[in-house]
């Protein structure tokens, strides 16, 4: 059967020869795209309702708090880093009780992690042209201007490789087997976002008996080149884990 | 009348407003990596501190070692990633969050601590990624040295867009 479908390349790559991670769109697999964004401002000892989530289900996100830390930043510079102290359940994303206030930034994805996806692969890769010349797509966000040079403008641009995701599902392990493998074949470890599917309301008394998740960080993956082992590091991690893997590799150099 | 773009996903009707169909809309901007200028990747560095002879710490106090700092100058604080290769990890990356947990060894003496550490931050100019003792009040005085290496690789993702705009 005839194969259809749009290929976008990045700057510099021969569309038709590229690896999937060099592209900055194509049909053959979805991208990880934001649904919403804003501040968080959650005081101290109260764990409160950050956002409703709108979408209803289960999806991925991404918090970010802000630095304040004299000691990690003695020359007063605000800063952010990712987190893991907060949690997102079909009504809301939520802020634990925490000793101090918590002040940073919330991206809730839309994707559907209940819904198994595996893309094909394709394993080659094209050396990017130096030609400096600005070919490519470009599609800049409403009321933004082709001719900006912000990147956060855009919602496609030549420069910037979106997060395609290569595989997506929920594994859930058990005592007797407290991880899950991967086969993902992609011939090179990806980049990847982990989330640990809970349920009951152990921090904020209003989110009822429902299932929520956290982002799953700080825990060992044993990888090869086609495969990718999580597990706990001084636990037994035994639940239900939804992934997202990406086609972006870990080992690659960017230029 | 509404324009824009949408592409499908193989198999499945361009006309939805189901994400889940979709490989691209117009109206969501995606995740995603700003390219060049600046290299993401470093591998197997080893880092000397020099902190001898052994230095006294207060209770509560928390001793942060910077490991790397990378500058990316946007000018704003992107929203990022960072994914760390450890000895303990057979082979893996582990994605870590402001204030990780480390088991590893790095060769430092210290009398007593409550946890050993590797976070990172970003500021509008660059990434640091440090190494703390955090030791809590209970556990008195306390003294540090002999940090003398360090082996570790770090991938880093600065995703632009979004920026984490205040």
């Amino acid at each position: 059967m005839a194969k259809y479908g749009v290929k976008v390349g990045q700057r510099g790559v021969d569309v038709g020869r590229a690896a999937d991670f060099q592209l900055a769109l194509s049909t053959d697999w979805p991208l990880l795209k934001v649904h919403k964004t804003g501040r968080i401002n959650a005081p101290a000892f109260t764990p409160q309702l950050i956002v409703e989530n709108d979408l209803g289900r289960l999806v991925p996100f991404m918090i970010f708090t802000d630095g304040s830390d004299s000691i990690t930043q003695p020359d007063g510079s605000s800063s952010r880093a990712l987190s893991t102290a907060f949690f997102l359940n079909e009504k809301g994303l939520y802020a634990h009780d925490n000793f101090n206030s918590i002040n940073g930034y919330y991206i809730i994805f839309d994707y559907d992690l209940d819904q198994e996806f595996i893309s094909e692969v394709d394993k080659s890769v094209v050396q990017p042209s130096s030609n400096e010349a600005e070919y490519g797509v470009k599609i800049p966000l409403k009321g933004k201007s082709m001719e900006s040079r912000d990147m956060r403008d855009y919602i496609l641009h030549p420069g910037m490789r979106p997060m395609a995701i290569h595989m997506a599902g929920q594994r859930t392990t058990t005592a007797a087997a407290p991880f899950f493998d991967l086969e993902h074949n992609l011939g090179y470890p990806p980049a990847y976002l982990v989330f640990e599917k809970k349920q009951g309301s152990p921090f904020v008394a209003n989110t009822g008996n429902q299932p929520y998740l956290q982002v799953f960080a700080n825990r060992v993956t044993a990888e090869t080149s086609n495969s990718l082992r999580f597990s706990g590091v001084q636990a037994l991690m035994i639940g239900t884990f939804y992934f997202l893997l990406l086609k972006d590799p870990l080992i690659a150099e960017d230029s | 009348m509404k324009t824009g773009l949408k592409v499908a996903l193989p198999g499945q009707e361009v006309d939805t407003e189901d994400s889940k169909k979709l490989a691209f809309n117009i109206d969501k901007q995606p995740l995603a990596t700003r390219l060049g200028r600046f290299p993401s990747h470093f591998s197997k560095k080893t880092y000397k501190f020099v902190s001898n002879p052994a230095t006294p710490g207060t209770p509560g106090q928390t001793v942060v070692y910077p490991l790397f700092e990378i500058e990316h100058n946007l000018g704003y604080i992107p929203a990022s990633a960072l994914f760390t290769f450890l000895s303990e990890n057979a082979g893996g990356a582990n994605i870590i969050d402001d204030e990780s947990f480390y088991s590893g060894n790095f060769g430092l003496n210290v009398s007593s601590a409550q946890s050993q550490n590797i976070g990172y931050y970003v500021t509008d100019k660059k990434l640091v990624i440090y190494f703390s003792i955090r030791n809590m009040d209970d556990l008195g005085p306390f003294t540090y040295n002999n940090m003398t290496g360090v082996e570790l690789d770090f991938k880093y993702y600065l995703f632009v867009p979004p920026g984490l705009d205040s």
